[in-house]
């Protein structure tokens, strides 16, 4: 229960850090919104008039799938940046370890993603029409959703230990989650991917939680037997949150065994 | 007399923050940072400009820097206003302000002196020539560290390249905001030996601040204290040493804070005001300053026994600049 | 000792260079930028739509639209980023104050401080663009291509005047980083950087009148892309972009001389 304790304790801290910041909150929904039309609006250049509801709808949960693989690399990528600068040192030789740290800011982070998705779908309501969006399946939505945020933990911590390893720089972590929600399934259903994308989508973890919500939410048919997706959509997060766990804890221990990796000149 | 390098007269500066006072209440509150100070740096001199945080001394450089413009007042640096031209001002300056940033992570100690030297309109060989120089002479290239990147440079490092800026241009007058803030003994020691050579050989005016007494009193030629944006006293550390004049110090040695702080208050009940505390890795120094310390450590000593109060080391002293500036401000820790 | 304005732009030059080959990230960023933007509007966009109903409502090549639109968003970036938010980083490194005190306005150092980026963009416009136009529109499409580059570098000069009001206004906000990221990708959206603006809501339009950029995307998406380009409604774009350009840049240096000095009034730079 201690750990849970001190989660709660990191969130509560990292809240009223958000309800002090107001106008952070605000702008990065704001901020948000505006990427999201921004790259929403063009989609639905390729519907007829009459269907803008459904490409509204699946543009924004392709947005959010995006934003919200986007929201887990960056917390990965902090956690280098906050060790440095003697944010999370204070908070580990306290009691807090990573995997809570990691867990506390993602709740945090979520904050951000729900409150942008939120405000975006708002605008766009306002602005094109509201999105026909259709609960089909409650489970695979759960499911789907839970499978989501499991990845957001795993990639968090596969991303910190690659920062912490190897300093990878935010240009990169920004450029992978831009090309892992285009490769992976992340953005478009499997089902009309080419094959050799399909394939190569199946075996990552990130299209399993898609698909599910996919379906949960717009009806769109999964690309293997929903059954098999239900299994997956679950199992294949819970293997990458493992991957995570483990890299995150060797990454910490050899900084702490060798110090950080710096650039240096030529 | 030298000629004036930097002539301050009536310097007023006021800030406004916010004061938060609820999730969308917030009170305005405005701070005088400088309430008129005035005072003058001759070229060939170091002058101290010492007091605790929040008394006016970065502000002050700042708008010495042109980086701040004043309420009201002026000052002049080399004859030219800062107030009306700045640009004439910044031509005579270098400027050393936190010592652990101000560069460019990815560029070299050598590639980032050649980009500010550029900008100062220095170029070609002679820019080259130049910077080989500077990094000569605050120590970079013994330490072989010109051609690393500026990412992997130690704090004092960091010092000596931000005083090689400064330097760059070869200005008539330095301004250097706590340059040894933070620094190890070696690097602060270098730092301080560079600015006293500048001084002497160049003829250089320099405004040092620090809050640091043991520099100030080995460095500066002059001290302004300053508190709560006025200077409440100036002249050469023995001048102001001479402001307590009368007095010296019983330093008496505790090992806990506990008991110095029980101490202090048996000491104010009976009628000692002068007091202050200072740690000293794990001991407390209590320091009072009296006229007659050979009769008054009798009674002191008595107080503390008849309370059970343990003192591990007694010591009289002539009164620091360290006193002067607890007397004068009335920081008392 | 006063630098010139060229002493300021030969500074700026061997300062990013430096940095730019010492950080392979940012060449990695700048080749794959344009394609990673046009794939992903592609892919979702055939993968939900079809094209067809996109040449239906735009007479273009969605790939030489997109891909246009993206080297714009990226030229355009520049100048927002170096000019507008240059404070702003600036200030983050520590830089800022040091960048004030050179003996010179430093209003002219930041309209130095784009050059290089912006050269350099230009000619990987041209590399991206050049070999695309080719394949659909055949060998003539390269004089197309470089007019294009040059009508978004022009562009992107234009909205210099703008850029130094949102850095005025930043360094007046104490560097708030909020504005900047909500003003970068409002300034695009608004531009019609995706988007032609032809199909936004009236009230867009009119906003978008006000931005030189709109204009520049408009031009050189007309001429690449287009099947049957107007040369004379993309001269009516350039003329207005220029005339925009003539009213902000004055503007904008005044204003940021204005907001300069009142930042310093009230104390509001961080070192």
């Amino acid at each position: 229960m201690k750990f849970l304790f001190r989660i709660v304790a990191t969130i509560k801290a990292n809240m009223r850090v958000v309800l002090r910041l107001k106008l952070r909150l605000f702008s990065s929904a704001l901020t948000a919104s505006i990427w999201g039309a921004l790259f929403i609006l063009p989609l639905t250049l390729f519907f007829r008039g009459e269907d803008i509801a459904i490409a509204l709808a699946y543009a924004l949960i392709a947005f959010s799938m995006f934003f919200l693989l986007s929201t887990a690399s960056w917390i990965g990528f902090n956690i280098r940046r906050n060790i440095m600068n003697g944010i999370i040192e204070n908070q580990l030789v306290s009691g807090l370890s990573l995997v809570e740290f990691i867990t506390a800011e993602l709740v945090t982070g979520l904050l951000y993603t729900i409150v942008g998705i939120v405000t975006f779908t708002i605008l766009a309501s306002i602005a094109l029409g509201i999105p026909a969006l259709n609960i089909v399946s409650v489970t695979a939505l759960v499911i789907g959703i839970s499978g989501l945020f499991l990845l957001m933990w795993g990639h968090a911590a596969l991303i910190g230990a690659a920062t912490l390893i190897a300093g990878t720089s935010s240009i990169i972590i920004e450029l992978t989650s831009w090309i892992i929600p285009l490769v992976s399934g992340m953005i478009a259903p499997l089902y009309k991917l080419p094959e050799p994308m399909k394939i190569f989508a199946l075996m990552t973890p990130f299209s399993h939680p898609c698909e599910l919500v996919r379906y949960g939410i717009l009806g769109i048919e999964t690309a293997i037997s929903l059954q098999l997706e239900l299994v997956l959509g679950i199992t294949a997060p819970l293997i990458y949150v493992m991957v995570g766990y483990v890299a995150i804890k060797y990454a910490f221990n050899k900084i702490r065994r060798e110090g950080f990796r710096t650039p240096t000149a030529r | 007399m030298a000629k004036k390098g930097i002539e301050v007269r009536e310097l007023v500066k006021r800030y406004s923050t916010k004061i938060r006072k609820g999730f969308l209440r917030s009170e305005t509150k405005v701070i005088e940072a400088l309430r008129g100070i005035s005072f003058d740096v001759h070229h060939g001199e170091v002058v101290g400009l010492l007091g605790p945080n929040g008394a006016g001394k970065t502000t002050t450089i700042k708008i010495l820097a042109t980086l701040l413009l004043p309420d009201s007042g002026d000052a002049f640096i080399e004859g030219y206003s800062v107030v009306k031209e700045p640009h004439k001002v910044r031509e005579c300056i270098g400027v050393m302000l936190t010592v652990e940033k101000g560069f460019y992570p990815m560029l070299t100690g050598k590639e980032n002196l050649e980009y500010f030297g550029r900008l100062y309109g220095l170029k070609g060989n002679y820019l080259k020539k130049r910077v080989e120089e500077i990094l000569d002479l605050v120590g970079l290239k013994e330490l072989g560290a010109a051609d690393r990147i500026y990412e992997e440079y130690s704090l004092g490092m960091r010092a000596r390249l931000s005083l090689a800026r400064a330097l760059l241009p070869n200005p008539p007058i330095l301004l250097l905001d706590e340059p040894t803030l933070g620094l190890d003994p070696p690097s602060a020691r270098r730092i301080r030996e560079l600015v006293k050579n500048l001084v002497r050989k160049d003829g250089k005016a320099v405004l040092y601040t620090t809050h640091n007494m043991f520099e100030a009193e080995i460095i500066c030629d002059r001290i302004l204290l300053i508190d709560k944006g006025v200077i409440i006293a100036s002249g050469t550390p023995a001048e102001l040493k001479k402001l307590v004049r009368g007095f010296r110090a019983i330093v008496l040695k505790l090992r806990e804070e506990v008991i110095a702080n029980k101490l202090i208050k048996i000491l104010n009940t009976s009628g000692y005001e002068k007091i202050s505390k200072i740690k000293e890795g794990e001991l407390v120094n209590v320091k009072i300053l009296v006229e007659d310390p050979e009769r008054e450590l009798t009674t002191i000593l008595k107080l503390a026994t008849s309370h059970g109060l343990e003192i591990d080391y007694i010591a009289i002293q002539e009164p620091s600049l360290e006193d002067v500036f607890i007397e004068l401000t009335g920081a008392k820790e | 000792m006063k630098p010139s304005f060229i002493d300021l732009v030969v500074a700026e030059f061997k300062n990013f260079f430096i940095e730019f080959l010492r950080r392979k990230s940012l060449i990695i960023a700048l080749v794959m930028y344009p394609y990673l933007l046009t794939a992903l509007i592609m892919f979702i966009g055939t993968m939900f739509g079809s094209l067809e109903y996109f040449k239906q409502k735009i007479p273009a090549d969605p790939l030489l639209f997109f891909l246009a639109s993206s080297l714009t968003l990226l030229i355009s970036l520049v100048i927002i980023d170096d000019i507008g938010a240059r404070f702003i980083w600036e200030e983050r490194m520590g830089t800022l104050p040091y960048l004030m005190l050179i003996p010179t306005s430093t209003a002219k150092l930041i309209l130095a401080s784009p050059i290089p980026r912006l050269a350099l963009t230009s000619c990987w416009v041209i590399a991206v663009l050049a070999p695309t136009a080719i394949v659909i529109k055949g060998v003539g499409a390269g004089l197309a291509v470089v007019l294009t580059c040059l009508i978004a570098t022009l562009g992107a000069l234009c909205f210099v005047g703008l850029a130094l009001i949102i850095g005025g206004l930043l360094i007046l906000s104490r560097g708030e980083w909020s504005i900047y990221w909500v003003i970068r990708p409002l300034i695009l959206f608004i531009s019609g950087i995706f988007y032609p603006t032809a199909l936004m809501p009236i009230w867009l339009r009119i906003l978008s009148m006000t931005l030189p950029l709109s204009y520049a995307i408009e031009a050189s998406r007309m001429l690449i892309a287009f099947e049957n380009p107007e040369m004379r409604l993309i001269l009516i774009n350039v003329t207005l972009m220029t005339a925009l350009a003539i009213l902000y840049t004055p503007l904008g240096l005044k204003t940021y001389a204005y907001l300069e000095v009142r930042t310093k009034k009230l104390g509001g730079l961080r070192i």
